[in-house]
């Protein structure tokens, strides 16, 4: 077992390293420390509107967060590092063989996961936090406990998406089902408790300010039943059972040839999206879950900071489209260039067949903005949330294609390219959310100027693509 | 050649032609490619008229396949010049693949599409007409038809290769290039795609068959190169070897052992 996952830890450190350089690669935790600190030694400014308790809150939630996108990325991920470097070359082929059941297989994977993205997230989050907390004595100073509860609540958002993502996997309308009446339940039980402090009872929260063994408890059986149930019931397929599909190509190539010259490439993106492990759900757990979860810190926000329901419409706005780029990120998932370098097509070609896709499966931003706009009962900002989106959507992404091209989710991980993304995503979207507090109506002057930024990043993206070779696994 | 230099002077594009068909031919020159400290390719001169079926040879890590990407304008070389068909790679090597087939080294369809959808996918990319009778062809031929709805990832290896091979063919190029082409293939369809080759030769095809696989290049092959840690140490006719009753295993060993 140890052997194992020793291997996979190893395999993970020189996959990345490969790919951009160790340093680069070592850089990135140091980068995401350094970020908490630069935001933390500002605690003292903020405590006039939030109290420490609240900020307490929003980093554990956030770990929660992370640990929800993570874990969506991560139990889909399979197929994704089998297209990418053929199933012989992963340790998590083992089971195909060597004599290793896929269960223990899966246990290690989700065991390097949480290594891996611990080393990689958490203990820079809580550096950096601590690191500032010495620094300006306002919050109290480093506590292994922090540490200990940021990943409990980091733990507890894998789990209970692992667990989510084998339901999904099991049975789509099951999954949907239960959403739909874990929503309701929900929606009732919160009206039922209004007035209660729900939100502070994330158990590992809850440890972390009580101490208590029952919130530990809590937090314990959050993380660990989850797991054992999804590896229990761990869908295994039989690698040599073939699947047989009929030709959809031509009839979506066909539809979509009446918005695009190219709709082929886009057609195929959809496929491979729509027949990969997990199906379109994907999307769902790396962008829709994530924007759920989003929706009710802006709520906890919204009460400490005592700002109207417009404004928390339109911050929720200019974080879907933020967000929205993951979409992109699953499209070039699927895929690597040598797949297409012995055809007539160049890197350009691919990506502007990407970006057809996600301009298309985007869409569904604007039914939740919508929706959000009807929960909220800011119909009338709804224009402009829609057009905050949009551009923000337009740049974003634009800025992750030219940092990163094909392989978003890869050179993510570069220090260079994450310092790149934050530096360019971070101030509009600070502009964007200031913009919103200080009066909507300026976001039609604010945001604009982002739009030929966008489309000139694209511009450049192209030949800077092409001109690079491409890598070959 | 006046005329050569007459279309160079007014600036035409013959690399379409059949008048200019038999006047070019594919020829790198001072070819070199680094990765971090590997020199894959050493200053490599080479032509291969048309109308051959070039072997090159070498062992494992020689610098065939990069010679196959860099002359088909996969990758970009550090140095040198290459010209296919006529047509400058470094320049125009989406040109040069709309131009050519490729089979590449590893069978890479990609892993949600089925076999059909994949040969689909492939006549749209390079705008071809026919599309279901040229596809329906290659099932026939190489004996795959039942497998057409399955996905690529769930094909066998040599299904995918068939696959590989179908996919070179599809468009009926001047040129191809093939790498490793036998790979993972039964004796039937090794035998059926060998007569496919010299057939398209006959044809006035042309093709640069990249293999360690010696038997193959003695049996079909008009001409061969040895290439070993990057440089061509031999270049020529195959019929010289014949000519002097030298086995090309013997002939292969004797250059790649000094």
């Amino acid at each position: 077992m140890f052997e194992i996952l020793k291997s996979m830890v190893k395999e993970e450190w020189r996959l990345h390293s490969s790919i951009f350089g160790s340093v680069m690669f070592g850089l990135f935790p140091v980068l995401i420390a350094a970020f908490t600190f630069g935001f933390s030694v500002f605690i003292p400014l903020f405590e006039a509107v939030i109290s420490l308790r609240d900020m307490y809150m929003l980093l554990h939630y956030c770990s929660l967060l992370v640990g929800v996108s993570i874990g969506a990325f991560a139990m889909f991920g399979r197929e994704v590092m089998n297209r990418r470097f053929g199933q012989a070359s992963m340790v998590a082929y083992s089971s195909r063989t060597l004599p290793v059941s896929e269960r223990m297989i899966m246990l290690n994977v989700v065991a390097n996961d949480i290594i891996f993205y611990f080393l990689l997230y958490i203990i820079p989050f809580f550096v950096g936090f601590s690191g500032a907390a010495m620094v300006t004595s306002a919050v109290p100073a480093f506590s292994l406990l922090l540490l200990a509860t940021i990943t409990m609540s980091f733990l507890i958002g894998m789990s209970v998406v692992f667990f989510m993502s084998t339901i999904y996997v099991h049975s789509g309308r099951f999954f949907v089902s239960l959403m739909v009446v874990g929503g309701a339940a929900m929606v009732l039980g919160g009206n039922l408790m209004f007035g209660l402090d729900l939100l502070h009872a994330l158990p590992s929260l809850e440890f972390f300010y009580s101490g208590s063994l029952d919130s530990l408890f809590h937090s314990l059986l959050l993380i660990i039943a989850p797991s054992v149930l999804s590896l229990a019931f761990l869908r295994i397929e039989a690698p040599q059972r073939a699947r047989h599909v009929q030709n959809s190509l031509d009839g979506l190539s066909r539809k979509l040839g009446r918005l695009f010259d190219d709709p082929h490439l886009v057609s195929k993106d959809f496929l491979d999206l729509q027949r990969s492990e997990g199906g379109i759900g994907k999307i769902f757990f790396s962008f829709i879950f994530p924007l759920i979860l989003i929706w009710a810190m802006l709520f906890i926000l919204s009460g400490l900071f005592y700002v109207s329901q417009a404004v928390i419409f339109l911050a929720f706005s200019v974080l879907v489209g933020a967000l929205s780029s993951s979409i992109y990120n699953w499209l070039t998932e699927f895929d690597v260039f040598s797949s297409y370098a012995f055809l007539p097509v160049r890197v350009s070609d691919v990506i502007r067949g990407k970006l057809k896709g996600y301009l298309i499966l985007d869409c569904g931003s604007i039914a939740i903005i919508a929706a959000a706009a009807g929960l909220t009962g800011q119909i009338c900002y709804l224009p402009l949330g829609l057009f905050t989106f949009a551009i923000i959507s337009a740049y974003s992404v634009s800025v992750t294609v030219y940092l990163a091209g094909l392989s978003p989710n890869v050179l993510i991980y570069s220090a260079k390219t994450f310092l790149g993304y934050s530096a360019a995503i971070v101030p509009c979207l600070v502009l964007a959310i200031i913009t919103s507090l200080i009066n909507p109506v300026l976001l039609l002057i604010a945001m604009p100027p982002f739009l030929p930024l966008s489309f000139l990043l694209m511009r450049k993206s192209y030949p800077k693509w092409d001109s690079r070779d491409q890598p070959f696994f | 050649m006046s005329i050569l230099i007459l279309s160079a002077l007014l600036g035409w594009d013959t690399s379409f032609s059949p008048l200019f068909f038999f006047y070019y031919p594919n020829h790198v020159k001072g070819l070199t490619k680094t990765y971090g400290n590997l020199r894959a390719l050493d200053s490599v001169d080479l032509t291969v008229r048309e109308g051959e079926l070039f072997g090159l040879l070498g062992p494992n890590g020689a610098g065939k396949t990069t010679m196959i990407r860099v002359m088909t304008g996969q990758v970009k070389p550090d140095g040198g010049g290459v010209s296919v068909l006529g047509i400058d790679a470094l320049k125009q090597p989406v040109h040069v693949r709309e131009m050519t087939g490729i089979v590449p080294e590893q069978e890479t369809p990609p892993s949600f599409l089925s076999a059909d959808e994949y040969l689909h996918f492939v006549c749209r990319i390079r705008k071809l007409n026919s599309i279901e009778k040229r596809c329906d062809h290659w099932f026939r031929y190489l004996d795959f038809e039942d497998q057409r709805d399955v996905l690529c990832k769930d094909l066998s290896r040599g299904t995918r290769q068939k696959l590989m091979v179908s996919q070179a063919f599809l468009h009926e190029p001047r040129l191809a290039f093939i790498d490793e082409p036998l790979i993972n293939l039964d004796p039937i369809i090794q035998q059926k795609i060998k007569e496919y080759f010299t057939k398209f030769v006959k044809h006035g095809g042309t093709i640069f068959l990249s293999t360690h696989v010696l038997e193959i290049v003695e049996k079909i092959c008009t001409s061969i190169g040895i290439i070993d840690k990057g440089r061509i140490i031999h270049a020529g006719p195959m019929s010289a070897l014949r000519k002097k009753k030298r086995h090309l295993g013997d002939f292969f060993l004797s250059l790649v052992k000094d």
